[in-house]
């Protein structure tokens, strides 16, 4: 099924959440070691590719907003209480909004600090803002809290999804894994 | 008596002038013989904020400029033909700046410019010929970080009277200044080539 329903997700949806769940894991990992190596070929090197990896979790991010808009979301017939229905709204809506912010406040940074980058060494990308030191440091502690949000947000995702699963042993964690 | 006293006043002025006269010839030829540069040659000084010195690389792929913001230029002409004769550029290597704190703390250590134990970059030039087209080619001597390499800058230079405008570009490799040493010498992330383009508004420097 290549489409949402509103009982399960199509292949699209799927293999757009496990591979953003990789990849933004992957970035996480890749930021921290890469901001605390002194300045090296290395940093230069891993640095351009946690930069260029945001910008395609960027990219993978809208075409995922688009084919949820587009299609009817699942919804689990079992929840039927209002607060667990906008615990999850909300909790899906935090998620969306940081995995946008996050690769935008990074290049934010990255044009406040004038450093000069392109995509994977290749693909330009406009400069948001100015040079400007104090800009560079509020969107660098931006970044990283906006990063440390979502990891506790992560936890809460997967512990409800195991929740779900192990507890209400209802289709949700299994619903993103396969066709259901 | 008037007369006489007249012609007398007359010929020791005439006797004066002959020896101020004399005089002024030793002087121009001991100056053309032992010093042709200061009293017949016109000597220009680059002026500030009007001029430039940039410098371009890439670094990821994307064009990342800097400016040198405090160097000294000076352009001696010949005032016959007002043909620049010869540099003298000395740039404070320590006022590069690239727009980005991470940056300039980069170029500041030993790996890069070596702030401390090279402050200073000069370009000396005493061979300057019209080139084939329009401007003129210098030939001379560029230090950078204690590395003399001969360069060939090609320029064009401007004068209208008492001012001057020079302006041009030379690609310089910064790997044959040692420029991005040890592991920097890799161009993956900050290419080799270099640009430096300069634009500069010169006076008259009293003489």
């Amino acid at each position: 099924m290549l489409r949402n329903s509103i009982t399960s997700w199509g292949w699209p949806s799927r293999t757009l959440h496990w591979l953003m769940a990789v990849l933004i894991l992957g970035q996480v990992a890749l930021g921290k070691y890469a901001h605390e190596l002194d300045r090296s070929m290395e940093k230069l090197n891993l640095m351009m590719w946690h930069k260029s990896i945001g910008i395609c979790l960027l990219i993978l991010l809208i075409l995922r907003l688009t084919l949820t808009w587009i299609n009817p979301k699942p919804v689990s017939a079992e929840v039927t209480s209002q607060w667990r229905r906008a615990a999850e709204r909300l909790s899906h809506a935090a998620l969306y909004l940081l995995m946008f912010a996050i690769p935008v406040s990074g290049w934010l940074m990255n044009s406040a600090k004038n450093i000069p980058f392109r995509v994977f060494r290749t693909i330009p990308l406009p400069d948001l803002l100015g040079p400007s030191e104090k800009l560079g440091e509020l969107f660098e502690d931006l970044h990283e809290g906006l990063v440390k949000a979502l990891l506790v947000l992560l936890v809460v995702h997967i512990a409800a999804a195991l929740w779900h699963h192990f507890y209400l042993r209802d289709k949700v964690l299994v619903r993103m894994l396969k066709q259901h | 008596m008037k007369p006489f006293e007249f012609n007398r006043s007359r010929k020791r002025a005439f006797a004066s002038n002959r020896f101020h006269f004399l005089a002024s010839l030793l002087i121009a030829f001991c100056s053309f013989v032992f010093n042709p540069c200061t009293s017949l040659a016109n000597d220009f000084v680059a002026l500030h904020p009007q001029s430039q010195l940039q410098f371009i690389t890439r670094f990821e792929g994307e064009e990342a400029p800097g400016l040198f913001k405090r160097f000294e230029a000076e352009v001696i002409t010949d005032p016959e033909t007002s043909q620049p004769q010869s540099i003298r550029v000395k740039v404070d290597v320590t006022s590069a700046s690239m727009g980005s704190p991470d940056l300039d703390e980069g170029i500041a250590g030993p790996e890069w410019f070596d702030f401390s134990s090279h402050p200073q970059a000069t370009f000396i030039s005493d061979e300057i010929e019209p080139a084939s087209g329009a401007g003129y080619v210098a030939q001379g001597v560029l230090q950078i970080k204690g590395v003399e390499q001969k360069l060939t800058l090609a320029f064009d230079w401007q004068q209208q009277e008492e001012k001057a405008f020079l302006s041009g570009e030379a690609e310089l490799s910064r790997l044959a200044f040692q420029i991005g040493s040890g592991e920097w010498s890799d161009t993956t992330s900050i290419a080799d080539e270099v640009l430096v383009s300069f634009s500069l508004s010169l006076a008259e420097a009293p003489q």
